[in-house]
């Protein structure tokens, strides 16, 4: 199975959850600033490159882990996305999708807002970390969720 | 190989191009409106539709042609089909997408808001056709650009053969 988390940007959130899942952050406890900063998976998107689906790893059982920003067209590229698999004869069943945008808090939300146009970039990307230490174990349950939709499918 | 023509709605400029290139349409006349209104797919996709590849036929060379609505997505849609590509370790030449939202005029523009954002069909699909047939040989053109692309890339490549 491949699965691929989706945000708005795919810089925050996707990343974070697709760090969890392949194992890149701790479940255990939520991630330092020095973690977050560390992370190669965090810092890739831009908006030049929303709709690239970046390869984060692999997990324990060999599922491929990717994410992407999708700006607010993901119904558009879910249906494009599958429909191009039926074409050139691949299971489009083999590809989950994960939107992590509604489970993001208004810190993070904010945050985003603010570091992406570059306005209080220091404080932007605390309340960020902020928010995302804060919401962090809504997105390990939802990796958890998805790992056994994923158990389920096998 | 594939070939997807791509506009805004899949509903008229692609359904067009896709039709001149699997035959459906002359390339030596302007088709008449009955001709144009009968094609599969004109002026019939729906909003929530976008998105949707629609299979259109096969062309002379077995080469299967698709239609796609990207709405104002165009490019993040590319580049995530780009990607989707590369993770499936399929070649880029495999599929072929042609913008045919370049070739459409502002009568056939506003023919399609009419018909298919407002739901004005009466007003709006004849509108759409006039824009069509006046703009046919464009569309023409463009058709045979693609299909010298991919004669010329099919020539370079001797592993591939069209059954």
């Amino acid at each position: 199975m491949r699965v691929v988390y989706h945000s708005y940007g795919g810089s925050f959130s996707s990343a974070l959850a697709a760090g969890i899942h392949t194992g890149a952050l701790s479940r255990q406890r939520p991630p330092e600033k020095k973690d977050i900063l560390a992370c190669s998976l965090f810092h890739r998107g831009t908006p030049q490159n929303h709709g690239v689906i970046h390869y984060a790893g692999t997990d324990a059982e060999g599922n491929e882990i990717y994410f992407m920003g999708s700006r607010k067209a993901f119904n558009i590229i879910e249906n494009a996305l599958r429909g191009v698999l039926e074409i050139v004869r691949e299971d489009p069943r083999k590809l989950y999708f994960v939107n992590t945008f509604p489970i993001t808090n208004m810190e993070m939300r904010v945050g985003i807002f603010l570091y992406h146009r570059k306005i209080l970039t220091p404080p932007a990307l605390a309340l960020l970390i902020k928010g995302s230490q804060k919401a962090y174990f809504d997105f390990t349950a939802l990796i958890d969720k998805v790992q056994s939709d994923l158990e389920k499918g096998r | 190989m594939y070939i997807i023509y791509h506009c805004f709605g899949s509903a008229h400029s692609s359904v067009i191009a896709s039709a001149i290139h699997v035959g459906m349409l002359p390339t030596h006349r302007i088709p008449k409106t009955q001709e144009i209104v009968t094609l599969p797919y004109y002026d019939q996709t729906r909003r929530e539709e976008i998105g949707s590849p629609f299979y259109v036929g096969r062309d002379e060379l077995g080469i299967e042609v698709y239609i796609l609505g990207m709405a104002n997505n165009k490019e993040v849609l590319i580049k995530s089909l780009d990607s989707l590509l590369k993770i499936y370790h399929i070649k880029e030449n495999q599929l072929i997408l042609v913008d045919s939202l370049s070739q459409i005029n502002t009568i056939t523009r506003i023919g399609g808001f009419l018909s298919r954002r407002l739901g004005l069909i009466k007003i709006g699909r004849p509108l759409t056709i006039k824009g069509v047939q006046k703009a046919y040989y464009q569309f023409v053109h463009l058709v045979e650009t693609v299909k010298d692309q991919v004669r010329d890339s099919s020539m370079g490549d001797p592993s591939h053969s069209f059954e």
